[in-house]
Order: structure tokens, then C-alpha cells, then sequence
């Protein structure tokens, strides 16, 4: 067989079915019973892995299959993702199918027929083969995502197993508190003792950033510097805001206001009270090094 | 890039730098090295291993010697845009942040 040097124009379109085909299975959220998902297993286990069929148990979250595996092999390990991790390789499977749909690489039948046993997987939700057991959770029970594809979901878990998950604001993991309390009843308390830059700016995103700069006072602005000599402080709009009305018995408690440039969202992240300028405030995010910023992501 | 030049790309700072005499070379990298890593998201900040690109590491600190292009990325790119880095000696590190509670500063963490 030729390399393939490029698509054709109809190929190429035609990608995007395969997305939409695949996306939907590594979205879907029916989980089979156990006479399936075990047929499905011992193919695996006969075809790839080449072992002699195990038994099957089905946990409902991958919380629950840990415990299971910690009980079984008496390990107080911490959690480990599997290597097999089903309708989330759904992405690995449509790079393939398209290729083998297409014509454009071709296999033998012995391949095709493991690709095959290895695709039919992408039902199931995370693998654990041990050597004496395979340990199969369901598929999450909810699964909501932006229009970018990103978890995220505003009133609820956006990622939820039977008994299990996990709430995300535009793909960043977040606490149930961030996700659940109204904006209007969100304390700032959560943002000052919050320890995660994405946590944060998922705060101030939701919190709204005029609303919590209200609190405070600006102290200097990217407006006062040279927009040549720092042309990233003014693409960034970097701005110092004492926000010591935040904390008792603080008299000065200054804060970073920077633009993230990939995204448009905005960062605030505390500076040490010894910052009294812009340029103090950049410095010292940098260890204490005088530099300048040449590129910002 | 010139000395005391420095790239953002989100918590993670990229500049020029000498490469210490203690800094041991990492092998067997794969296709990317991880210079930053995310707790929350896993969207870590790595590089792309390149022919001519060679990583380092110095106690917590990693550096790297290329004698072609490469970049630094996002392993899910809506983050943050990729940068590509000419060919240079370079030291990897983390933006700083104050904590009002403890009083001190800490490396940015996502």
C-alpha cells in the first residue's frame, strides 16, 4: 500500500461524521448488563490479551471499583486510571475508523477482527483486568458539556455515575459550591482561601470581576506604563487592586488583575503587600527577577 | 529571546538561562515533557521532544537545551495557545502568588 499523502476533499469532509459518530458513543450514557459486557470482555481477553476468560463484575463508579480493587489484591493504593478506559477512548476509535471505513489503510483480517474486539469496548466505562477478575464500571449517567466539548455544567454534576462525580465549570473541576451557590450569594470568603489559579478564575468569571473589584481600590493600571516598552501589560490590561476590605485588620492587601489570552477570562491573584506598583507586582511574580514579557498564552 | 526575556504561558515561565553543571539529563521522555503540571484540569504545560531537543532537570527545576524549534503547549489547547520557542538553553518555572493567610509566597497552581 502507497503512503497517503493527503485527503481528498470529500474525505476530509467526511471527518466529521466520524467525529459526530463517536463523540455520540463516548457520550453515550447506557451502560449493558453483565451477559454483554462479559462477551464483550473475554473477546478482549481471548483476542488481545491472551488469557483464559475471567470472571466479570460491574461497580457502578469508578470510586466503587477501587474500593473493589483495594479489597480484592489488599492494597491501600491510591486510585489509578486504567489503561482501558472504554466509551472515553472513543476519540482513538474514530482516528481509526476513518481510516479503515475509508480504504485509506488497510489491515489483515486477524488485525481487524482485534481492532474490532478492542472497538467494541467503547461500550462499556473504565477496565480493570486483573489476573483473576475484570472489574467493569458502568458508564457515567451524565454527561454535559459546553460547545467546545468542555464538562460543564451550571446546576449540577457534570460528570455523574451512579452514586459518584463531579462538578466542572468550562472543563476546570470545581467544588459543588462553586457550581451550585447562585452568583448573587457567592462569598468571597471561598475566593480568598481557594489555593487553584482555574478555580479562581472560574470564581471571578461567575462572581463577575467589576462586581469584586467594586470591593476594592485600584492602585496602578497598565494605562501608566509605556505601551511599547511593555506591550504584554497592556495586551494582559494588568492592573494593582487593594483589596484589604477582604480581611480584618489588613491595611493593604494588593491584588493582580490580568487578562488571560488564550481565553478572554480574567485571573485576579494576590500579591504580597510589599507591592506597591504594577512593576513591583510583576516582579515578584517572577521570583523577584526583573524581566519582560515577550509572550503571553 | 534575549537575557531577562520571559514567556507566560499560564503559570509556567520560560527564559533563558545556563544550563547547571548538576542538572541531569532525562531520558526516555516520549513525545513531550511535562514542565508544568495541572492538578485540576491535567491540561499540563509541555513541550514537544524534537530531534535536537534535550531535557534536564536540576532538583525540582527543569531545563531544556534545542538546537531547533519547538513549542510549549497545552495538552487540551483551549487554555492556552501554543508558543513556539527558538532554539536556545532554557529554564522552566512558576509564576508566584501571595497567600493574605500564611503570609507567603507560593507557586501558582492550576
Amino acid at each position: 500500500m502507497s503512503k497517503l499523502e493527503k485527503l481528498t476533499p470529500e474525505q476530509e469532509a467526511r471527518m466529521a461524521d466520524y467525529t459526530a459518530k463517536w463523540i455520540a458513543i463516548g457520550k453515550d450514557t447506557n451502560s449493558l448488563g453483565l451477559a454483554e459486557t462479559t462477551e464483550i470482555i473475554h473477546n478482549y481477553q481471548k483476542l488481545i490479551l491472551k488469557v483464559n476468560p475471567t470472571p466479570v463484575v460491574i461497580k457502578n463508579n469508578p470510586k466503587e471499583a477501587w474500593a473493589f480493587i483495594q479489597k480484592h489484591t489488599n492494597s491501600d493504593e491510591s486510585f489509578v486510571f486504567p489503561y482501558q478506559d472504554g466509551s472515553f477512548s472513543a476519540h482513538i476509535f474514530a482516528f481509526y475508523d476513518f481510516f479503515f471505513t475509508e480504504g485509506l489503510a488497510k489491515v489483515n483480517s486477524e488485525l481487524e477482527e482485534k481492532f474490532n474486539a478492542w472497538a467494541e469496548t467503547s461500550k462499556l466505562g473504565l477496565i480493570y483486568h486483573l489476573d483473576d477478575i475484570c472489574i467493569v464500571t458502568k458508564k457515567p449517567k451524565k454527561i454535559i458539556t459546553d460547545a467546545k466539548g468542555r464538562l460543564h455544567c451550571e446546576d449540577g454534576m457534570a460528570l455523574e455515575y451512579e452514586g459518584w462525580g463531579f462538578y466542572s465549570l468550562n472543563g476546570v473541576t470545581v467544588p459543588e459550591y462553586l457550581v451550585m451557590t447562585p452568583a448573587e450569594e457567592l462569598s468571597m470568603e471561598f475566593f480568598k482561601k481557594e489555593t487553584n489559579a482555574d478555580v479562581k478564575a472560574e470564581f471571578v468569571r461567575k462572581y463577575g470581576v467589576e462586581r469584586m473589584l467594586d470591593l476594592g481600590k485600584k492602585i496602578d493600571t497598565y494605562e501608566n506604563y509605556d505601551q511599547e516598552e511593555q506591550p504584554w501589560w497592556w495586551k494582559s490590561e494588568y492592573e494593582l487592586w487593594d483589596m484589604a476590605v477582604l480581611f480584618e485588620g489588613l491595611e493593604y492587601q494588593p491584588y493582580l488583575k490580568m487578562k488571560n489570552q488564550t481565553t478572554g477570562i480574567w485571573h485576579v491573584e494576590a500579591v504580597s503587600p510589599a507591592c506597591r506598583t504594577l512593576k513591583d507586582a510583576i516582579k515578584e511574580r517572577f521570583g523577584g527577577k526583573e524581566m519582560k514579557i515577550v509572550a503571553i498564552a | 529571546m534575549k537575557p531577562n526575556d520571559v514567556i507566560l504561558h499560564g503559570e509556567c515561565t520560560v527564559f533563558l538561562s545556563a544550563l547547571p553543571k548538576s542538572a541531569k539529563k532525562l531520558t526516555n521522555v516520549g513525545t513531550h515533557v511535562i514542565v508544568a503540571d495541572s492538578e485540576t484540569t491535567g491540561n499540563h504545560h509541555v513541550v514537544d521532544v524534537l530531534d535536537g531537543v534535550d531535557f534536564y532537570q536540576d532538583g525540582e527545576t527543569k531545563y531544556m537545551v534545542s538546537t531547533v524549534e519547538t513549542q510549549i503547549r497545552c495538552v487540551l489547547a483551549e487554555r492556552h495557545d501554543a508558543i513556539v520557542l527558538p532554539p536556545g538553553t532554557y529554564e522552566f518555572g512558576f509564576q508566584q502568588e501571595y497567600d493574605p493567610f500564611t503570609a507567603r509566597l507560593n507557586k501558582v497552581r492550576d
